[in-house]
């Protein structure tokens, strides 16, 4: 879990043509360039999982607070609206332990195409389970809202 | 003839003859004489004085003109003389008779006409051959007609009366007068005559002032049919005025109008007042319903055909009756469960009815049928009990004891329980409960015959198909499989003295895979007599079939034990201190395994337990154990073997039970019935089962996800759960919802992915 081998890391720095801490300090504005590209961004967001994933001990999928952090840590740069909400969601939600590999994916999808405006989704396309709960929640959390208005 | 030409010899090609004409010129003179005759012949037929004239003469006259070319002067002539004498003496005659004996003077007058008309075509046939062709105006016969009528009946006057008197007889008809059918019907053919080549004279001048006034009448007679507010009286009279109006307009009118007419009634009379008429309050279609009036409901069913939305509106009231009826049966209020056998059994009553109704009153309709099955189906799914009530209810057809029914009764019966099988939405919740019961009826040897439940599986396997009874048929082979191992272990034991501690033991082998599952068998400890018995059949089993393992059972099983009780009778007085072990009695008791550790422990010595220590001891689930106690204890007088101290019908922890010693029973062997289980599981255990359903089922959806995936290798989210619906549908219907979440378990177990560039399809995975 979060483990480079050696060689990864040698090839990785090799690639990056650094070889020293600062020289790869160096190197990180253009590496946040490089993401600003979506697909890019996205090549990064799907490896994350795999990446965190305890592959040792036969760990197929991620739990929930791992998640809840990676997610943190992966749109550290670029909060989209909904991020806050959707890990709150999760911290509360009794019965999710883990998150499928498919959710994780699907959520960048999600956060592109659905965007902050709920009123686009649509829960009959294949979106999986657990944001189709969400948005459910989410809706009935904003008409108590309005209920309460 | 062939001095006349010459030529013959020398061109033989021209083989035609021409008679050159004869070269004669008319003169004035001679022309008007001719014409003067033939007026003179015309207008005595127009008199009806023809019986002097020569016909060959007259013909032969006017050929000649026609010959001459004068044959304008023929034919305008003709139309003058005709015109003056319609004119002059007929129309005259017609109008003067307006208010005295008008139809039969204009009948007369148009047959004269006829007549008259005839003879002169005659005379004149050569005019109408040649110049009438040649110059394309009317012949002889429609000269006349169109004359006729344009001067005399289409006279504004007499149009008029003509019209007012045609439909003045009618309205006298329909009010039941008698009136002279032939001189309308005379009327109308000559109308239709009229028309020459259509029949429009006979439509504008009689027809659609009929349908108008017809219309009117029936509007008003609708209004005075309603008001006696009976829907069958109603009905039974719009059929008789269809009735009558049909056979008038083939009588005397034209038959042509019959189809008009009948549709200006079907209008007026059933279309406009359609859903009054059905939904009349305490006569409508639903009264007659109640009421089984097969034969109004026959009538109304025949008017209704005839009009568009007729049947549809007819229909759905049937079917809002229906659905109610259907939902009383149906639902349950809070507590009460229903009694299985008195659900179906009504259930059943109520498709009888309706099928009773279905082939008298509505003659197979396939409307009604469609809408009598949509009806059922969709009020017996209301209630989730229904499968397990209907596989109850074929249960108790099954078992022995069926009172008052031949065989012939009960393969009708269960027959139509098919039909009800069909509407049920789960089946699969179905299938649990009939392998239930099955298991049951075969392990307490309740079935009535072996064919007979053989029969109701090949039904269900035409039904469902083999994977639903694979199962069942195994479970028989278990059976007949354990009789003949019960027989050889028996020899085995006679002839190895093997000892059983005086047990007779009989020992059914079940296949795990084939009756219904049971959640961990309970851990009970039977009396050591009883596992003594049981160890030793395990081991002769075990050493012919090494490799087996064989697990006891004990909710499945029954006990016949000896019994004897010591007290006196309860009517032989209060002598209960001598021990009066003067007239002991014994019986058999047929008791179940649980019952039968119970009832074992009282010979320890021991004559109180409570219902703690009972459990304690004998590890007996507290359900069960609760049951079986019910049974011993606070059932009919003539089953209580044992006392409890307090006598209430409920059992707590802390109760007290003591053999009943006064024990009395008519019957040497006695069997103790379990609590009534016709009323269905209780809740938890209905909980249970539905959780296994439910599992089960995520299981089948997953099944058919990869089966159809397989087959595809790639599906849009939509169409895949559409395909996986319908290929559930005759098994149960499963929720979109449910079907995405085996989805995305399906993409996490690597069994399915996304596509790449369309995250709404689906690959398989192979």
């Amino acid at each position: 879990m979060c483990k480079f081998t050696k060689d990864e890391f040698v090839t990785g720095c090799k690639n990056l043509k650094v070889d020293s801490i600062k020289s790869m300090r160096s190197k990180f504005p253009d590496m946040e360039a490089e993401m600003q590209n979506k697909e890019c961004f996205k090549n990064l967001y799907k490896w994350t999982y795999k990446f965190c994933l305890d592959c040792e001990n036969g760990q197929r999928t991620l739990p929930v607070d791992v998640a809840i952090s990676l997610w943190k840590l992966v749109f550290s740069r670029c909060e989209p609206t909904l991020l806050q909400d959707w890990l709150e969601f999760l911290e509360k939600h009794p019965t999710v332990k883990g998150i499928p590999k498919d959710t994780w994916d699907m959520f960048l999808n999600f956060v592109e195409q659905v965007g902050d405006d709920l009123t686009i989704y649509d829960d009959t396309e294949a979106w999986p389970s657990l944001l189709d709960d969400f948005v459910e929640h989410e809706n009935d959390r904003k008409n108590q809202n309005v209920k309460t208005d | 003839m062939s001095s006349g030409l010459g030529r013959s010899s020398q061109n033989r090609k021209d083989t035609k003859m021409r008679i050159r004409a004869f070269p004669m010129t008319m003169d004035e003179k001679y022309v008007n004489n001719i014409w003067a005759l033939l007026k003179n012949a015309i207008q005595e037929i127009q008199k009806k004085n023809n019986s002097g004239l020569s016909f060959e003469e007259l013909y032969r006259n006017a050929y000649t003109m026609v010959l001459h070319k004068h044959g304008e002067k023929l034919y305008t002539g003709l139309r003058v003389v005709v015109t003056d004498h319609l004119i002059n003496k007929v129309r005259d005659d017609v109008l003067a008779a307006l208010n005295n004996n008008f139809l039969q003077t204009l009948n007369s007058a148009w047959n004269d006409h006829q007549t008259s008309m005839v003879m002169i075509r005659d005379i004149l046939m050569y005019m109408d051959r040649v110049y009438v062709q040649q110059n394309n105006v009317d012949n002889v016969y429609n000269l006349g007609l169109i004359i006729f009528r344009d001067q005399v009946v289409r006279n504004p006057i007499i149009r008029d009366h003509l019209q007012t008197t045609l439909l003045e007889m009618v309205a006298k008809e329909r009010r039941g007068e008698v009136v002279d059918r032939g001189a309308v019907k005379n009327a109308c053919q000559m109308l239709m005559v009229l028309g020459i080549d259509s029949r429009c004279v006979y439509e504008e001048d009689f027809e659609r002032p009929f349908l108008e006034q017809s219309a009117e009448f029936f509007r008003m007679e609708s209004q005075k049919f309603l008001a006696e507010n009976s829907a069958s009286v109603y009905i039974k009279k719009v059929e008789a005025r269809i009735n009558e109006e049909a056979e008038r307009a083939s009588h005397y009118l034209d038959k042509s109008t019959e189809e008009p007419i009948v549709k200006v009634l079907e209008d007026e009379l059933i279309g406009k007042h359609m859903k009054t008429i059905v939904e009349m309050e305490n006569s409508g279609v639903v009264h007659m319903l109640e009421n089984n009036k097969t034969d109004d409901l026959a009538c109304m069913y025949k008017l209704c055909v005839r009009v568009a939305n007729g049947l549809k509106t007819m229909c759905n009231c049937i079917s809002k009756y229906l659905r109610e009826q259907g939902k009383a049966l149906v639902v349950e209020e809070g507590e009460e469960a229903k009694n299985a056998i008195t659900y179906i059994q009504s259930l059943l009553d109520l498709k009888d009815r309706f099928g009773h109704f279905l082939h008298e009153s509505f003659s197979d309709d396939k409307l009604f049928k469609q809408m009598i099955s949509g009806d059922f189906e969709y009020f017996i799914n209301l209630n989730a009990k229904s499968p397990e009530y209907l596989s109850l209810f074929i249960d108790d057809k099954l078992k022995k004891g069926v009172k008052g029914m031949t065989e012939q009764e009960i393969e009708n019966v269960l027959d139509k329980s098919m039909v009800l099988f069909r509407y049920l939405q789960e089946k699969d919740v179905f299938e649990r409960y009939y392998k239930h019961h099955l298991a049951r009826r075969l392990l307490l040897n309740k079935s009535v015959s072996d064919d007979s439940e053989k029969n109701m599986i090949s039904k269900l396997k035409t039904e469902c198909g083999c994977q639903f009874t694979s199962k069942l048929e195994g479970m028989f082979k278990d059976m007949t499989v354990s009789n003949t191992i019960n027989e050889e272990f028996k020899l085995f034991v006679q002839q190895a003295q093997v000892n059983l501690s005086g047990v007779d033991l009989t020992v059914r082998v079940l296949t795990t895979g084939f009756w219904p599952t049971q959640s961990a068998t309970p851990r009970s400890s039977i009396p050591s007599a009883a596992q003594t018995a049981f160890e030793a059949f395990r081991r002769f089993y075990l050493a012919k079939h090494s490799g087996r393992q064989l697990t006891l059972q004990p909710q499945l099983g029954s006990a016949d034990l000896h019994a004897t009780f010591y007290g006196p009778k309860k009517d032989e007085g209060e002598s209960s201190n001598g021990a009066s072990a003067k007239n002991p009695r014994k019986h058999i008791l047929q008791v179940s395994t649980y019952q039968m550790c119970i009832l074992m422990l009282f010979n320890n010595n021991r004559e109180k337990w409570t219902f703690e220590e009972i459990k304690n001891h004998t590890d007996i689930p507290e359900r069960e154990l609760t049951r079986a106690l019910q049974s011993l204890a606070v059932g009919k007088l003539a089953q209580r073997i044992l006392h409890k101290d307090p006598k209430t019908k409920e059992i707590e922890a802390g109760h007290i039970f003591t053999v009943n010693d006064q024990f009395t029973s008519k019957l040497f062997r006695v069997r103790i019935q379990m609590v009534a289980t016709n009323k269905g599981e209780a809740e938890p255990e209905r909980k249970e089962t539905r959780n296994k359903v439910d599992e089960d089922r995520k299981h089948e959806i997953e099944a058919a996800l990869v089966r159809i995936m397989k087959a595809r290798k790639k599906l849009q989210h939509n169409v895949l759960i559409a395909e996986c619906t319908e290929m559930l549908k005759p098994r149960f219907l499963p929720s979109p919802v449910v079907i995405k979440k085996r989805i995305e378990g399906l993409i996490e177990r690597e069994y399915l992915a996304r596509s790449a560039d369309d995250r709404k399809v689906y690959t398989y995975v192979a």
